[in-house]
């Protein structure tokens, strides 16, 4: 496991081996921020609960996934973004049936929803853009790209 | 002044798919001067007072529209960029005929 933050700290890359399981993956992820006191205890369950009943899955410019569970499992407003080798299935948000393969997640460990407004916008806009997202998948300098676009909303 | 219509977007935790959604429907409506409709977001499971409100559902989640008595549509498209374009104008038909303009 390969692991970058950004210069404000709360954004942390890691870069996974993935093809396991969607469920496998949150719990990696979760333990991740559980041991870094980034997200509360009980927030592996909860992140797979909510998955469970209501996916994160898109399509996107890539395959993206945006986990989250309630906002008490926050301990640090963070961002969790994972690039995996190898894709991960996830189901597709607003569907019952159709899956898409991951090869980013971003697991948002957020607060109020008026301060973030802004971060979420930014994250929508990331996501669709092909450059960007293979930027992120390829290039060593990526934190830096994260530091820029994300760090100030989350200070 | 006529009271304004609501649009109403729906996620599971009524802070993040909401918001990115919140986020594509403003500036739609900013950029073609629809000005008498508020935007409000909320979670699905303390949603039940705000949907007696809603002129219009937007939702990242599967509705069963049945159980609603205003339009639905899939919000998913605006966070994911893929089909943005055909469900912003799906909203937009959905405001016209609301308001009564076609």
């Amino acid at each position: 496991m390969k692991v970058q933050k950004s210069k404000g700290g709360c954004i942390h890359l890691l870069q996974l081996a993935g093809g396991g399981t969607w469920s496998e993956l949150l719990t990696e992820i979760g333990e991740y921020a559980e041991v870094r006191e980034l997200g509360k205890k009980g927030l592996i369950k909860a992140l797979i609960e909510r998955e469970t009943d209501y996916p994160t899955g898109l399509k996107a410019a890539v395959g993206v996934a945006i986990p989250h569970a309630e906002q008490v499992y926050t301990e640090v407003v963070s961002m969790v973004v994972v690039t995996l080798d190898e894709p991960v299935m996830f189901r597709q948000m607003g569907s019952s049936t159709l899956d898409v393969p991951v090869k980013v997640v971003f697991l948002l460990l957020l607060q109020s929803s008026a301060r973030h407004l802004d971060l979420l916008g930014a994250i929508s806009r990331l996501i669709q853009k092909k450059d960007g997202m293979m930027r992120l998948i390829n290039d060593d300098l990526a934190i830096d790209m994260l530091s820029a676009d994300f760090d100030e909303y989350l200070m | 002044m006529k009271e304004k219509r609501t649009l109403l977007i729906m996620c599971a935790m009524g802070y993040a798919t909401s918001t990115m959604i919140k986020k594509a429907i403003s500036d739609y409506l900013n950029l073609h001067n629809i000005d008498n409709w508020k935007i409000e977001t909320t979670a699905l499971n303390m949603s039940r007072e705000l949907v007696g409100h809603a002129d219009l559902i937007v939702s990242s989640l599967e509705l069963a529209a049945d159980e609603y008595q205003v339009p639905i549509v899939n919000g998913v498209p605006l966070i994911s960029g893929i089909g943005q374009e055909e469900i912003l104008k799906e909203i937009h038909e959905h405001i016209r005929r609301i308001d009564g303009l076609v």
